[in-house]
């Protein structure tokens, strides 16, 4: 295992290692590392086959971080993610037995098709970092990191989550279907991925029995990664550039709910990484810009004048900006 | 003993009694009259089912047994004027004609006179002989009309009113020349420094025809841009590096947009 002395190149190897498995999506991988830098959350929004699964198995194990997947349903309830105490009949005890959100990585696969109070013990747990099992308070692992999916299609039989637990996303990243060169190269890989032979049988190679099992560097150069996040300059100008933005959100004339001061919060965060990422050591407009659409987009909403003249939020932050004097 | 007696006595003298007041009285056409407790001795009757020759409705509300008879109370009006016997629209519970039928005469009279088959024509409203009603409801229509348009001629001076007072949006490079002027003179605080570099990327986007391009996309191609990079790239380090220092050639750099002017 190597340990890198240079953040950039410990971030490249790691982008590199995704894109061994991953076509493109340099964006989204841009993205998941911002969060898992800046200790906050993201929802991917995606149509299904976008890699999405494949993306954060593949982070998972290039940081070396333990990763869980539940695969969000009506029926899922709050013990199934968080746990629950368990009655041990030999010695008539309750034993603890921890769900899979104590881990590093959680990948919450659809998240809206949980009721409600599923989602809400989720988020609590995003929030707070701890659970609470019976009378215990238990705190998550660090890095804890949830990347949630929503597929923006299927609407029947889901629960949208509503604004105020959508602002406990950091990120929110809409997915894009791969080029036609992207698109290229996902098919010529399918065509080498070969089979696996075990026993008896045969089985086709799927893109998860190609991610790579060793993990980029040591934990001690993700702790650096992100200790050096938190002394990325963020100038006086820059922070009056957030706060005009924010406050813009609250003040347009087709917005109802504007962005919170968690969303200025994040846009801050969010660019110290992207400036680590870009390998600068101080956050410009650029970074603002960049990330202004994953910060805001989910925070805020039309009022009823915009919708009705069928405006969406991409139009009237895209107007904010481009009017930003 | 003596409450089964009296009710035996009324029982025989209430039908006369009751005969005796509707053969007096005649009722209009149309109006309910009631008998109640009315003694028919022997078994249940009935209202004969109502056909085109009826000219009596007759309902029995509500029966009660009466030692071995009944007790009726019946409920009638007429459709023809006339005299006419109640008993004779009653029939046996079992659809057969009554044995020994009462005798209940009653008299119907018309308010019209017999030979009148029409209403009165109405009487006419309290209009001034010289408007008529058609003249009123279009008198009533103009009025209504007019109303409406000056709601909407005047709801829409009022909007032009209030876009006429609302102040003229400031183009990038009218609010460019202040900025660059403070900046020169080194009066230009952070608040200001904020606005000049957020004013000279809507300046460029204007000026590279960029304000159809996302603004992070736009922002890229303005500092790949020969003339408009260095400006970006000294402004940067000026406002955002941990140690900023104000560029030695500001003056030079900012001359051009002293006056700007968009392609």
């Amino acid at each position: 295992m190597v340990s890198y002395n240079n953040h950039a190149s410990y971030i490249q190897a790691i982008r590199e290692q995704i894109s061994n498995v991953v076509v493109g999506q340099n964006v989204v991988v841009e993205r998941l590392l911002i969060a898992l830098f800046t200790s906050g959350h993201i929802l991917l929004q995606g149509m299904p086959g976008l890699a999405k699964t494949l993306l954060v198995n593949a982070l998972g194990k290039a940081i070396h971080l333990e990763f869980s997947r539940i695969q969000f349903t009506i029926d899922l309830l709050p013990s199934d993610i968080l746990g629950s105490e368990i009655l041990d009949q030999a010695s008539g005890q309750f034993t603890t037995h921890k769900g899979p959100v104590f881990t590093n990585l959680l990948l919450a696969d659809e998240i809206n098709r949980a009721a409600p109070k599923v989602q809400g013990a989720l988020l609590e747990a995003m929030q707070e970092r701890k659970v609470t099992i019976g009378d215990n308070t238990y705190r998550l692992p660090v890095p804890f990191l949830v990347i949630a999916t929503q597929n923006p299609i299927e609407q029947s039989g889901t629960f949208e989550l509503p604004e105020a637990q959508l602002d406990r996303f950091m990120l929110c990243h809409r997915l894009q279907y791969p080029t036609p060169v992207e698109e290229e190269e996902i098919l010529t890989r399918n065509l080498n991925l070969g089979i696996q032979k075990e026993g008896g049988g045969a089985v086709a190679n799927t893109e998860f029995d190609i991610v790579s099992e060793d993990p980029v560097g040591e934990a001690n150069d993700l702790i650096s990664v992100i200790d050096a996040v938190h002394k990325i300059h963020v100038s006086e100008v820059f922070i009056k550039h957030v706060v005009e933005l924010v406050s813009r959100t609250r003040n347009h004339s087709h917005i109802e709910l504007g962005a919170s001061p968690r969303a200025g919060i994040a846009l801050i965060k969010g660019a110290r990484a992207r400036a680590l990422i870009h390998e600068r050591d101080y956050a410009i407009p650029e970074d603002l810009f960049a990330l202004a659409e994953d910060v805001l987009l989910h925070r805020m909403r039309l009022n009823y004048e915009a919708l009705a003249e069928g405006m969406n939020t991409i139009d009237v932050l895209e107007d904010i900006l481009k009017t930003m004097g | 003993m003596k409450r089964s007696l009296f009710i035996g006595i009324l029982s025989f003298t209430l039908p006369y009694l009751i005969a005796n007041e509707l053969k007096q009285e005649a009722a209009p056409l149309g109006i309910k009259i009631q008998i109640k407790d009315y003694v028919i001795p022997g078994p249940e009757v009935e209202p004969k089912p109502l056909n085109k020759e009826s000219a009596i409705v007759l309902r029995i509300t509500s029966v009660y047994p009466h030692g071995n008879s009944f007790r009726y109370d019946f409920e009638y009006y007429g459709l023809e004027a006339g005299s006419f016997d109640l008993g004779d629209y009653l029939q046996g519970k079992d659809k057969k004609p009554m044995t020994d039928p009462p005798t209940l005469p009653v008299t119907f009279k018309s308010s019209l006179a017999p030979e009148r088959m029409k209403p009165n024509p109405p009487d006419d409203g309290k209009l001034p002989r010289f408007i008529k009603y058609k003249h009123l409801l279009i008198f009533g229509a103009a009025f209504w009309l007019i109303g409406f348009l000056l709601l909407i001629f005047g709801a829409r001076k009022k909007l032009n009113l209030m876009e006429s007072s609302s102040p003229e949006l400031l183009s990038p490079a009218e609010i460019l020349r202040p900025l660059v002027e403070a900046a020169r003179k080194g009066k230009l605080g952070k608040e200001g420094q904020a606005r000049l570099e957020r004013t000279l990327i809507i300046f460029w986007r204007q000026r590279m025809n960029l304000t159809n391009e996302s603004p992070s996309t736009a922002l890229s191609k303005i500092k790949a841009h020969p003339e408009a990079a260095p400006l970006f790239e000294k402004l940067e380090s000026w406002f955002h590096c941990p140690n900023p220092e104000e560029p030695s050639d500001l003056d030079a750099l900012l001359k051009p947009y002293r006056e700007p002017k968009i392609d």
